[in-house]
């Protein structure tokens, strides 16, 4: 035991404390960093040296860094993932859904329900005052009224659709781009990790690029001896060692599954699997809206097809009739109609006097429709109306419970790898008092030292 | 628990949004005065009130067509009470023709006379409604129905039959053919008018007062039946009109928002808004860093 070697582990020590006083300053310094874990140096006591005197004894070898790791839990990292996965796909799934209700702008009063409403009745005034002209002109304007607000309610359920579209798109390539990027991560940690070093902001950088991962799709990870991570969806391999697998990118509105030709894979959460759902709920709606206008058009031509106008014409269509019917998108009224409200006929005999026609197709508003699955064309409407309130409702406070899940799940997971700053401060005054410490020693030591040599000289 | 500093204050940010949504959410709700701003506000609710409105707007056409119905049948009882007032004229006539103390000068005075009530019975026969329409043309509401020549009465309507739905499934005729009901009038008066012209006083007293005596009493009792329908119409607009009201209060229990209530709310969320904001400025007035040596 020398002089010397009490000199070298107080100098390893200082050593020791700075790194450790470093890694407050990161810690203190990445406080806002998003998905930075807070890092620790770990030490440990060096190999001691033995010496001989009366007999063999051991010193200690003092201190020294040995690395400096994040502290997070896998456990965690888990739990957050899938928790966005469960919010990523109720956020994509409700703004779709918001975006189709408001193709029904109801209770308002200028929806479909109160234009079914006004057109039967238009009819029923035409009943009763068969003859008089303002009655005609009232069903001229309650059919396009009709056809105007079918119209409508197709136009912002199409351009709901174009929207979750477009999301579904932007969400796979997305997809592709973080996967790439993690396997590109994967390459460093590796080599990084084969070299002895602990590449923490790499981890960190593919920890939060996993958690993006997951708001769009639902991931599985596990790591590898080398610190590489794969990355899974149900199965389908997105990530290994090998490098990033593309996502397959065909799909069927309303089923999660994707599939290039070879393989299919069928996923569960993220804003992809709402995209794909919400897309479902929007063609039901709109092939809900178009069954009204085509049962429209045919029970209302049906029946106005077996009247006579007042200049005894026969055989005429009210709304436009096309084979294959054209849906909501062709819900018009007919061109006699529009071009002369006085062509309207009331009857089936073309006197005056005779509301008779006007009366059944008035009579249409509480008869059961058999394209409507015997229901009213008013019930049907409420119907569509109540379900697609529903499903906002439903996904809406699905959303929200996803989102205090991932609220709790992030304060867990923050517990363990934030960065709590009266922590490090507490931490920076244990450091720097052992820092002092180690360098009063060296100071003594060196103090010794130098009362040696002069009792020498 | 360890928290992070950072997390700390995306909890107090996450906690200002929240609670600035329902403070937002309670102002609409008073500002508007609506429950339902939009259907997933409550599904079910809207659909009721959807359900409700198109109800509401079924008995209020109901009662458009009843307005309509009341209309025509009132039109033919003001021209049924003239019908009755010439056709007392005609039989006081007849009954003065028929005491024979009359010369024949007197009779053809009283001949003519009948040749006015005729004509009167034609005017009233031609009747046409606010409209425009002629209410004893049957379905020909547009062609005048009755020309008078030469003592012959033609009618260019037919017997078809006006009705006006007053309720679902519920037909109410509200017209009468003018055929047979003007004509037979027009004809017995014809008959009359000849009988007095030609002095055949026996067969007035016998046949003439009996036949004019049963055709008042028929033109009476329709309508009578008219008063009866017109009542009956009057109780169906009152009835649809207290359904309508109470769809209307039912509707605004759905769709509006109770005041007291939705004003406390205002108040709740206020409060829990200023406390979210009070909490962030208060939050880590201390910090470990203060009490550290410069």
């Amino acid at each position: 035991m020398s002089i010397n070697s009490a000199t070298n582990i107080l100098s390893q020590a200082l050593d020791a404390f700075q790194t450790e006083l470093n890694t407050v300053g990161n810690n203190v310094s990445n406080v806002n960093t998003p998905g930075y874990t807070r890092e620790t140096a770990n030490l440990s006591e060096n190999e001691g040296t033995t010496g001989y005197g009366l007999g063999a004894y051991e010193t200690g070898g003092g201190v020294s860094v040995s690395n400096i790791t994040g502290i997070q839990n896998a456990l965690l990292n888990q739990s957050l993932s899938s928790a966005n996965s469960g919010n990523g796909l109720y956020q994509s799934l409700t703004s779709a859904l918001s975006a189709a209700q408001s193709a029904f702008p109801e209770p308002s009063g200028s929806g479909v329900s109160a234009a079914l409403s006004g057109f039967f009745n238009a009819f029923s005034s035409l009943a009763s005052n068969p003859g008089s002209s303002s009655s005609q002109l009232a069903v001229q304007q309650a059919a396009q009224t009709l056809t105007g607000a079918v119209q409508s309610a197709y136009g912002q359920l199409q351009q709901a659709s174009a929207q979750a579209t477009a999301g579904i798109g932007q969400s796979l390539s997305q997809i592709n781009q973080l996967t790439g990027q993690i396997a590109g991560l994967n390459q460093q940690i590796a080599a990084q990790t084969a070299g002895g070093g602990s590449p923490n902001a790499l981890l960190d950088q593919r920890n939060t690029d996993v958690q993006t991962l997951s708001g769009l799709i639902d991931v599985q990870t596990s790591t590898n001896a080398n610190g590489t991570m794969n990355v899974y969806s149900n199965g389908l391999n997105l990530v290994d060692e090998g490098g990033a697998t593309a996502m397959p990118s065909n799909y069927t509105a309303g089923v999660p599954t994707f599939t290039d030709g070879t393989t299919s894979v069928t996923i569960q959460g993220g804003a992809l699997a709402g995209g794909v759902l919400a897309l479902g709920k929007l063609n039901s709606y709109t092939s809900q809206l178009n069954n009204i206008a085509n049962s429209l058009t045919s029970e209302v031509n049906a029946l106005y097809s077996t009247g006579k106008n007042g200049s005894g014409k026969t055989n005429q269509q009210f709304f436009v009739s096309t084979n294959p019917p054209a849906g909501a998108a062709g819900f018009q009224v007919s061109a006699a109609i529009l071009a002369s409200a006085s062509s309207i006929a009331s009857g089936t005999s073309g006197k005056a006097g005779d509301g008779a026609l006007a009366q059944s197709i008035a009579g249409l508003s509480t008869s059961q429709i058999t394209g409507l699955g015997s229901s009213t064309f008013g019930g049907y409407y409420d119907n569509l109306v109540g379900t697609v309130g529903a499903d906002v409702q439903n996904s809406t406070n699905s959303q929200s419970t996803q989102g205090a899940l991932v609220k709790q799940v992030t304060a867990q997971q923050q517990s363990v790898s934030g960065v709590n700053l009266d922590e490090e401060m507490s931490n920076m005054l244990m450091y720097q008092q052992s820092y002092e410490s180690a360098a009063k020693a060296l100071s003594v030591i060196d103090q010794t030292a130098e009362n040696l040599i002069s009792v020498i000289q | 628990m360890r928290i992070s500093t950072s997390y700390e204050y995306q909890l107090y940010q996450s906690e200002i949004d929240s609670s600035t949504a329902a403070y937002n959410n309670a102002q609409q709700a008073v500002a508007t005065g609506k429950a339902i701003n939009q259907i997933s506000d409550d599904p079910y609710g809207a659909m009721n009130a959807l359900n409700m409105t198109a109800l509401q707007s079924q008995i209020n056409q109901f009662n458009n067509n009843l307005g309509t119905a009341k209309d025509f049948m009132s039109t033919n009882e003001n021209a049924l009470t003239q019908v009755t007032n010439l056709m007392n004229q005609a039989y006081q006539v007849a009954v003065q023709g028929a005491n024979g103390t009359n010369n024949q000068d007197a009779l053809n005075a009283m001949a003519s006379q009948i040749t006015n009530i005729q004509a009167g019975l034609v005017n009233v026969a031609n009747t046409q409604n606010a409209s425009g329409q002629y209410v004893f043309a049957g379905q020909q509401t547009n062609v005048q129905p009755f020309n008078s020549s030469n003592g012959k009465l033609t009618y260019s309507g037919d017997s078809g039959n006006i009705s006006i739905e007053v309720a679902p499934g519920q037909q109410m005729a509200v017209n009468t053919p003018g055929s047979p009901l003007f004509t037979n009038l027009y004809n017995q008066l014809e008959t009359l008018k000849s009988d007095l012209s030609s002095g055949s006083l026996s067969k007035i007293s016998n046949t003439d007062l009996a036949n004019l005596k049963t055709s008042m009493s028929n033109v009476s009792d329709l309508n009578g039946q008219y008063g009866a329908q017109i009542d009956a119409v009057t109780t169906m607009v009152n009835a649809n009109t207290q359904r309508t009201t109470d769809l209307t209060s039912n509707i605004s229990n759905i769709e509006n928002v109770n005041v007291a209530q939705a004003a406390l709310t205002l108040t709740q969320t206020q409060t829990v808004y200023q406390a979210a904001l009070d909490t962030i400025s208060q939050a880590n007035k201390y910090n470990l860093v203060d009490f550290l040596p410069a």
